[in-house]
């Protein structure tokens, strides 16, 4: 079989971008609330529809291979994303500097996503240990990393992990384009909060996140961009050591209450 | 998203030079997208073309400081990161002409390449995988992001409440 020539990848990702260029951004009112779709979740609809792995006949086209090299080319076109945003670091420096603490607080926020995925996975919908790979984080590449570690490739602390990483490779950045301004129009969070909130440690969703937010409140795109891309670098940075020494040990603890609550008699077996 | 190299197997060593080649080939594809993503828009002044130039120096020298640099503990992203901040840094001799040129770069059709990319680069593998997740999972993976963004915002709208800024 031969490899696909990559004219054929570089036209479908011209095809994607000019779909999701040319439908633009899409606003949608909801009562109090609005949703912003942006050119890029209609680019990523558009490539997966000329994926070969979705679109099964589309092999005679674009043979295996393809993909892979595609994939190649995300992390270098990541790279521009990530130098936009910190451009704009040195001139915001002051406002930094003065949103500091709250800066370095938010970074224990990454709890939040525990204490409200986990009763779901355990209470609702009956998991086991699966919970705790789950959601003790977004599972991006560190987490993943490290939960294969500590468990091992074959547990269902891995399998869960696993699960929600390729979810969120799926459809991570697109939620971060849709989340942020619908929780921006509610008018009770302070812009600067949601910046911060958008480092995830993630740089595409980071700056979809900072994208969409500067598109809700235009006058405010510098300082959103610098705070985003503030907080993104110390995730980057701190993101690990929260997880090996607060998060997963903290997750361990949680599950085990949680599983108690679930079935008070029964000794969870598996602790 | 996915900013690393999915299910890529494992290749043969490349030497230092193949590396550093493969990367900065990979940034002109990246780079060229872009260009055109803009040009769609109709964003297709030369200030554009000079930014991603600009931008295309920066991911350079990066990308050679994160490979020379061989204890790999930091991604690539944060060598980029701190090259950029370091030119653009106000003080530093021409750092005000290197922000007037990434200025004329728009954000939102820099990222549009990077989800087309990332579309088309999702493998059998992955699909696969996402199909087994199941429902259960997907549902899981909205709460868990939700659940990151609001605890982040809402411990940060405290912080800031409580410094009176």
């Amino acid at each position: 079989m031969k490899p696909t020539p990559t004219w054929i990848i570089v036209l479908t990702v011209c095809i994607a971008i000019c779909v999701g260029q040319w439908i633009g951004i899409q606003r949608i009112e909801f009562g109090i609330a609005r949703v912003i779709l942006l050119p890029l979740v209609f680019a990523f609809i558009a490539g997966l529809l000329m994926n070969p792995a979705v679109v099964p006949p589309l092999r005679r086209i674009m043979r295996e291979g393809a993909g892979q090299r595609a994939s190649r080319i995300v992390g270098a076109a990541v790279m521009p994303v990530i130098v936009v945003l910190t451009a704009s670091i040195g001139t915001n420096i002051d406002e930094l500097v003065e949103t500091g603490p709250a800066l370095i607080a938010q970074e224990f926020g990454n709890l939040g996503t525990m204490l409200l995925a986990m009763p779901a996975a355990v209470l609702a919908f009956k998991m086991g240990r699966e919970s705790i790979g789950a959601t003790f984080s977004i599972a991006r590449e560190g987490g993943l990393a490290f939960i294969f570690d500590k468990y091992g490739p074959n547990t269902p602390e891995a399998t869960g992990v696993t699960a929600v990483y390729i979810c969120g490779t799926f459809f991570g950045t697109a939620l971060f384009t849709i989340m942020p301004p619908f929780v921006a129009s509610l008018e009770i969070f302070d812009i600067r909060a949601l910046a911060m909130a958008c480092g995830t440690g993630s740089a595409s969703m980071t700056g979809a996140c900072a994208t969409a937010l500067s598109e809700e409140v235009p006058a405010q795109t510098e300082l959103i961009g610098a705070l985003a891309a503030g907080s993104n670098l110390m995730s980057g940075v701190s993101n690990l050591f929260i997880i090996i020494f607060i998060t997963v040990p903290l997750a361990e603890v949680y599950y085990r209450s949680l599983a108690k609550i679930r079935s008070p008699q029964a000794e969870v077996s598996d602790v | 998203m996915s900013e690393t190299d999915t299910v890529l197997p494992a290749s043969q060593p490349m030497t230092f030079t193949q590396k550093v080649m493969s990367d900065l080939w990979l940034s002109v594809l990246a780079t060229l997208a872009i260009g055109f993503s803009h040009v769609v828009t109709g964003l297709y002044d030369t200030g554009v073309w000079i930014g991603l130039a600009v931008i295309y120096v920066i991911v350079a020298v990066g990308y050679v400081l994160a490979r020379l640099i061989t204890i790999r503990i930091l991604p690539d992203l944060f060598w980029v990161s701190i090259v950029a901040m370091l030119v653009t840094w106000p003080g530093v001799p021409g750092s005000s002409q290197v922000r007037e040129a990434i200025n004329g770069v728009s954000l939102l059709p820099t990222l549009t390449p990077l989800m087309a990319f990332a579309a088309l680069g999702l493998g059998s593998r992955e699909v696969q995988l996402f199909k087994q997740a199941g429902w259960k999972f997907i549902l899981i993976s909205f709460l868990v992001f939700f659940g990151t963004f609001m605890g982040s915002a809402i411990i940060a709208n405290i912080a800031l409440f409580f410094m009176g800024t």
